[in-house]
């Protein structure tokens, strides 16, 4: 990331390959559009180029930075697009954008590691699981939640708390 | 289970609102600055981040289309050569320089110099500087023209085009950008444009790109035409 911070373009190519497959996952998560996606995608990554100095590695892992600033532009996208847009990503023609070709060793590790924490979310009792989904791939607030799922407002924090007390320990301490 | 550190402070139940960004813009302020002074929360803050961001990784993996790196990696090059000091400050386009280096272009520069004044001076403007945009939108643009590239730049309400290698337009001749709607005749529009000596252009696209499919570029008598008389050298997908 120095190298990026002072204009490497070839640093941040390198940035690019290694973290756009899982940037563009959760962008097309969050946003559940193609077009949509593919902006918030493009927003974050000029982004992280233009503010390569404001890494901080005490604050995490570069992959961390980076997906948290692909969260927050495809949030913002999400909330810019009409309400009816705001839904979870439809799994519809999703398999033909799978990553073909060879399966890189790379690839096997990001597939179970996909594999375990979907598992570590749907094990969650599912209002735990439903609130989490909504925060964080819905872009919904706390009290957008309460309002959807006519709830107080307590009580969907709470789950919120929990959900993510018990992801922890489902995925380990270590993590 | 231990009991959590927040549990003995009043916002702790603000902690799980807080790592899934579910706060309020308000509340989500007041939040960070009470992090400041309670160890407490901060504590649990810092104990749940892994499982709020091990979120970003479960999504079924997709392969981003390849054309998006080389809409990325394309204003990347273009802003990294700018901060070297590669480019001059501003590309506006220099119709002395280019008469000063390719005496040979006289008489086409000269013949696009009066169709830029005809058109209100839209000839070789160039956007310069990349700016501190809130939204960047880059759409690749195909060129069909050998070595030539392009793509379309939007920043905020404001799209531009940039092309690279792009062969003069013949003598006597402009480029002409147009926007086409649905199956209608595309509409003129009064960006008409020249290339430098690089073969290197960057205009802006008047209007609203509401309803555009495409933005074209023809190359045109000098003037413009009110409705292409050749086809597209560049089609940019909207």
């Amino acid at each position: 990331m120095p190298l990026v911070a002072r204009g490497d373009t070839g640093a941040f190519e390198a940035i690019f390959e290694r973290h756009a497959g899982v940037a563009y996952s959760l962008a097309y998560r969050i946003c559940g559009s193609r077009a949509i996606a593919e902006e918030s995608f493009q927003e974050a990554f000029l982004s992280i180029w233009r503010n390569g100095a404001r890494y901080d590695q005490g604050r995490g892992s570069v992959r961390t930075w980076v997906l948290g600033i692909v969260h927050n532009r495809s949030i913002d996208a999400l909330r810019r697009a009409s309400v009816h847009q705001r839904r979870r990503a439809d799994d519809e023609g999703i398999a033909e954008r799978f990553e073909a070709g060879e399966r890189t060793d790379v690839e096997v590790t990001r597939r179970e590691e996909v594999r375990t924490i979907r598992a570590a979310l749907d094990g969650l009792p599912q209002e735990q699981c439903r609130v989490i989904e909504l925060a964080y791939y819905g872009g919904f607030t706390h009290t957008e939640i309460a309002d959807m799922l006519d709830a107080p407002i307590g009580t969907v924090k709470g789950r919120m708390r929990l959900g993510l007390e018990k992801l922890r320990l489902a995925l380990g301490e270590g993590r | 289970m231990k009991d959590a550190p927040g549990d003995r402070c009043t916002l702790a139940a603000s902690v799980g609102p807080y790592l899934l960004n579910a706060l309020e813009p308000d509340e989500r302020a007041a939040f960070e600055h009470h992090l400041d002074d309670c160890g407490a929360c901060s504590e649990d803050v810092a104990r749940l981040r892994s499982a709020a961001d091990a979120l970003a990784l479960a999504p079924p993996p997709l392969a981003p289309p390849p054309r998006l790196k080389r809409a990325v990696m394309a204003v990347v090059e273009r802003e990294a050569a700018q901060r070297a000091g590669a480019e001059e400050p501003r590309r506006r386009w220099s119709l002395g320089a280019a008469l000063r280096a390719r005496p040979a272009l006289a008489l086409s520069a000269a013949m696009l110099l009066v169709a830029g004044v005809l058109v209100g001076g839209v000839l070789g403007t160039v956007v310069g500087g990349s700016g501190r945009a809130t939204r960047t939108l880059v759409r690749e643009a195909t060129v069909r023209a050998a070595g030539a590239r392009g793509y379309l730049e939007t920043v905020g309400d404001v799209t531009t085009l940039h092309v690279s290698g792009l062969p003069s337009p013949p003598l006597g001749r402009i480029y002409e950008v147009w926007l086409a709607r649905s199956a209608s005749v595309p509409a003129p529009t009064d960006a008409l444009f020249g290339v430098d000596m690089r073969g290197d252009a960057t205009v802006e696209v008047p209007g609203s790109l509401r309803g555009v499919r495409q933005v074209l570029v023809t190359d045109e008598p000098l003037g413009g035409s009110a409705v292409p008389t050749t086809l597209p050298v560049i089609v940019a997908r909207v």
